[in-house]
């Protein structure tokens, strides 16, 4: 009794049910604590990534192309999961600390704590309704995105080794260094910056780059296939070849001249060579020329290679390590401003003294190590966050503490009660706790009914009638069963206000047994 | 029945307490009220003792033709004393038809006496297929109740997809007229051809007696030799061909057959002699690709030809779901994937032993959707037989897809092309071949 599945949807009204109550009991949170938006924020966009990713990974065989891009999103699902909650613990411990009393320390703590897991619980219970409403959630999705993560992270992690021991083993001076030297020194040579050295053989050069560039895109492009008559292409490579092959040729001859002529350029006649071959504008538009046929001619090939090898093994491998050599790349070339910020962020909460003492710290390891290790770094942790999240997932739903078919919405349920508990530890109205309890509840049940709904019948039914029904019996009898609660909790309040000596000992059974007796029905 | 939907709840209870008494929070104590309350929800709901349920499925047409859309309508009714809140009916079609549109699957809450219906349509292949009984399952409103059972059904319970051929034989017309094509030969007949010197054994009744009584020479008189109506009828089932422009409907060489047994039957019942064959098959009936029925010979029995070719279209195996048509159909995947030949290596030499078998008076009949050029390149070398061939084919292009609309423009250019050399019929998905046939029909039975 099981739909197809492409019609494994979970049913719509059950659904937006789940949805809506928890986009709304997350924004109810949200208005209330105005400190962890911007961290939820953060984490919701991992939330909607990972099921992208996920989404992209449940086709019967993912392409190479699809698995560069879930490799892509790896590192903002890990800035959305774990940077939501690290980062707004560092927010939050910043604005909490330093206390002016050491007694408010613990009270500070647990604030913190609350808040924190306000911000886990949102952002768990928006990754679980995503993952809900778009049911990927597979154990063969889980395993090819626990694959791609790991790959991914490869790259990152060895590259970061690699900083490190050259940073160790060549200290400033490294391969890096030199590689740095050379590149800027031939970026001159190329663009005739100043001062200018071997201005004709660098002209004839980038003219050469240009010639052969454009030369490879006629071939690699297809042309052909808008020039109306074939012989004329022909003719333009056949000139281009020609042309690229007498200015290759003049490249050494020109190189060797201007070295044999040094001692004679003071002539009026190299001067004026010198300086129509040192003009900027000639040289960055055959640059920017070579640039562009290059990067179409690579596009194009690439292209066409992945259009044929897209399902072959190879691509499988290469697709997430292509994936994690991108993140790498932008994590190195970015490094300065976020080793910055985040040091910024970090000595925000110590006193200014201390704040001076790790910062000199911190320059100085940037400085021996350099900014690009501790950014790819990063990117390692975020990319590894991702793959434990999952990872743990996976455990999570072996261990049968998650259900198969419904893991999204309980995640959601999870996430929202987990939420309103934090919430309901650090001072929230009655109405948000009940509300948000009884909100998890619905969500659960909602979910859980719509996607075995689904799976049932199929999305093609019509089920409209019946969902219906169900939603409003499990509303009315939580309705019914928040209204008990608040009654009990204006009687209870005055209880718990007037406390005996014996209390914390009571308190402290009674947790223990309410813990026994969990693990009794476990 | 299933019991413990709602034990989250206690789960979510004792977490409440827990909490609300290490923070010594009041309204989290008081909060535990509502997962308990839906414990005690999921426990109160129940089952109606004894849910009765009635269900019928109506099928309109019960004896389509292959490709046609067949309506099938499921009701269910309550016959309990009991509101049922949810019903799931999952009706039993079988695994080798596909739902075109609709849905075999029905949800509702049922009050008692009250019906509700679904309807939906398969696509018709050949062969029967019996409809397993409706699967319902039945929930409490909680859902913590569950119960799932079969039910027998009112109605039909089979799909009937008749061929040609399983409909009773006519007798065939038995005639000692020799045919009644006349030929360019002088031999027995009734059309005046020509006169020869007479020859011993000449039959008296051929002598020229005017000739005779003129000149006094014996001349025998010799008429246009009749000869009999004989039609090949050419099956393309190579692989190429084995596919189909929407899931779940015949594929070409499917149709292709069912074309054949339909110009068989009516050619054999008006008396022509028909020679069935088919090329593209890796049966053992056939010989190097090609199965040749002729009734002189008997080797060969036409029906054994249309089930080979039934054979090398899957048949009815739904584990192996024909291709849909797209334009490396030529160069195409099947079902899984796996890289299929456009045709046989040696399409050539098929061709030519086709044209070595083919009698040299007999009309042609080819039935091929057309997507490759091996029928066009036939049709060819079909060209200065007395009769033009006779190209049946089923358009299995038809789809909204940018392939399927590329290919569509080859194939008529295909039939563009055949058209100064052959009669084509052009045979669209869901149409019946009957409209299609009466003209050329009606000269190849004359």
């Amino acid at each position: 009794m099981t739909a197809t599945r492409h019609e494994w949807a979970p049913a719509r009204v059950s659904a937006t049910v789940a949805l809506v109550t928890t986009l709304t009991v997350v924004g109810a949170l949200l208005w209330q604590f105005g400190d962890v938006r911007w961290p939820v924020a953060f984490g919701a966009v991992g939330a909607v990534l990972f099921p992208l990713g996920c989404w992209l990974l449940s086709d019967d065989e993912p392409s190479g192309v699809a698995r560069a891009a879930v490799s892509l999103c790896t590192l903002p699902v890990g800035l959305g999961l774990l940077g939501s909650v690290a980062g707004g613990a560092l927010v939050l411990s910043a604005a909490a600390f330093p206390v002016e009393d050491g007694a408010l320390v613990s009270v500070s703590t647990l604030l913190v704590a609350g808040q924190v897991g306000v911000i886990f619980g949102c952002v768990l219970a928006l990754l679980g309704v995503t993952l809900g409403v778009r049911n990927v959630l597979a154990p063969v999705v889980l395993a090819r995105y626990t694959t791609t993560a790991f790959l991914t992270a490869l790259v990152p992690g060895t590259v970061a080794v690699a900083i490190g021991v050259e940073a160790v083993l060549f200290g400033a001076d490294g391969p890096r260094q030199l590689a740095n030297e050379f590149l800027t020194a031939a970026w001159l040579w190329l663009s005739a910056g100043s001062p200018t050295v071997l201005p004709v053989a660098g002209l004839l050069f980038v003219l050469a780059l240009a010639l052969v560039s454009v030369l490879a895109a006629t071939i690699v492009l297809p042309v052909a296939v808008v020039v109306d008559d074939p012989a004329r292409l022909r003719r333009l490579r056949r000139t281009l070849t020609a042309g690229s092959a007498v200015v290759i040729v003049l490249v050494p001859v020109a190189f060797w001249a201007e070295l044999a002529s040094a001692s004679e350029r003071s002539e009026p006649a190299y001067g004026t060579v010198e300086a129509l071959s040192s003009v900027r504008p000639l040289r960055f538009g055959l640059l920017s020329l070579a640039a562009l046929a290059l990067v179409a001619t690579v596009s194009a090939a690439l292209a066409r290679w992945l259009a044929r090898h897209a399902t072959d093994g190879f691509v499988r491998v290469a697709g997430p390590l292509a994936g994690g050599t991108v993140l790498t790349l932008a994590a190195a070339l970015i490094a300065v401003p976020v080793y910055d910020r985040l040091l910024e962020l970090v000595l925000e909460p110590f006193p200014p003294e201390t704040a001076g003492r790790v910062e000199a710290l911190a320059v100085e390891a940037a400085g021996f190590y350099g900014e690009e290790l501790f950014a790819v770094s990063l990117a390692f942790v975020l990319v590894t966050a991702t793959l434990c999240a999952v990872v743990a997932l996976r455990l999570v739903r072996f261990a049968g503490y998650l259900s198969a078919e419904t893991s999204g919405f309980s995640l959601a349920s999870a996430g929202l009660f987990v939420a309103v508990v934090a919430a309901g530890t650090v001072g929230t109205p009655t109405w948000l706790v009940l509300g948000g309890v009884l909100a998890s509840l619905l969500v659960w049940d909602s979910g859980r009914y719509g996607t075995t709904l689904g799976r049932e019948v199929g999305s093609r039914t019509t089920t409209r009638g019946t969902e219906l029904v169900h939603v409003a019996g499990t509303a009315l009898v939580g309705l019914a069963g928040a209204l008990a609660a608040f009654a009990l909790a204006s009687r209870a309040e005055a209880v718990l206000a007037t406390p005996e000596p014996t209390t914390p000992i009571a308190l402290a059974a009674v947790t223990v047994g309410i813990v026994c007796l969990a693990a009794a029905i476990r | 029945m299933t019991g413990g939907r709602w034990s989250v709840g206690v789960v979510a209870a004792v977490t409440l307490v827990a909490v609300g008494l290490l923070y010594a929070n009041a309204t989290l104590l008081a909060a535990a009220l509502i997962p308990l309350a839906y414990v005690v929800y999921g426990a109160l709901s129940t089952l109606p003792a004894e849910p009765s349920l009635a269900v019928s499925r109506q099928i309109e047409p019960a004896a389509p033709a292959p490709g046609e859309r067949v309506a099938v309508t499921l009701t269910v009714e309550n016959k309990s004393e009991s509101v049922l809140p949810d019903v799931r009916v999952v009706d039993g079609v079988s695994a080798e038809l596909t739902v075109e549109d609709g849905s075999p699957r029905l949800c509702a809450s049922l009050s008692p006496g009250e019906t509700r219906t679904t309807s939906y349509t398969v696509v018709a292949r050949r062969g029967t297929y019996a409809f397993d009984r409706p699967l319902v399952r039945l929930r409490s409103l909680a859902a913590s109740d569950r119960l799932t059972d079969e039910l027998a059904v009112e109605g039909d319970d089979e799909l009937l997809c008749a061929t040609a051929v399983t409909t009773a034989p006519k007798q065939h017309r038995q005639t000692r007229h020799a045919g009644t094509v006349t030929a360019d030969s002088a031999g027995s007949g009734l059309e005046f051809h020509s006169t020869r010197q007479y020859r011993p054994g000449d039959p008296l009744s051929r002598i020229d007696w005017h000739h005779l009584a003129k000149g006094g020479e014996v001349t025998t008189v010799q008429y246009r030799e009749e000869r009999t109506s004989r039609t090949v009828l050419l099956l393309d089932a190579r692989p190429v061909n084995r596919v189909t422009h929407s899931p779940g409907y015949p594929t070409a060489v499917d149709r292709c057959g069912y074309a054949g047994e339909r110009l068989h039957e009516l050619l054999t019942s008006a008396g022509v002699e028909t020679t069935v064959a088919a090329v593209g098959l890796d049966d053992e009936l056939a010989t190097e690709g090609v199965a040749w029925a002729d009734p002189t010979r008997k080797t060969l029995t036409p029906q054994a030809v249309f089930e080979a070719v039934a054979r090398a279209d899957g048949g009815r195996q739904p584990a192996s779901p024909p291709a849909v048509v797209s334009p490396s159909a030529s160069v195409g995947t099947d079902a899984g994937g796996r890289e299929r030949p456009a045709a046989r290596a040696d399409d050539g030499d098929e061709l030519e032993r086709v044209l070595v078998r083919l009698p040299s008076n007999a009309r042609v009949v080819v039935c091929s959707p057309l997507l490759d050029g091996w029928p066009v390149e036939l049709v060819r070398s079909l060209a200065g037989r007395r009769a033009d061939p006779l190209v049946v084919s089923p358009d299995p292009t038809e789809g909204e897809s940018l392939g399927q609309r590329l290919l569509a423009v080859a194939r008529a250019h295909r039939i563009d092309e055949l058209a100064p050399a052959a009669t084509v019929v052009d045979w669209p998905p869901g149409e019946p071949l009957e409209l299609r046939e009466t003209a050329p029909m009606d000269q190849l039975q004359r």
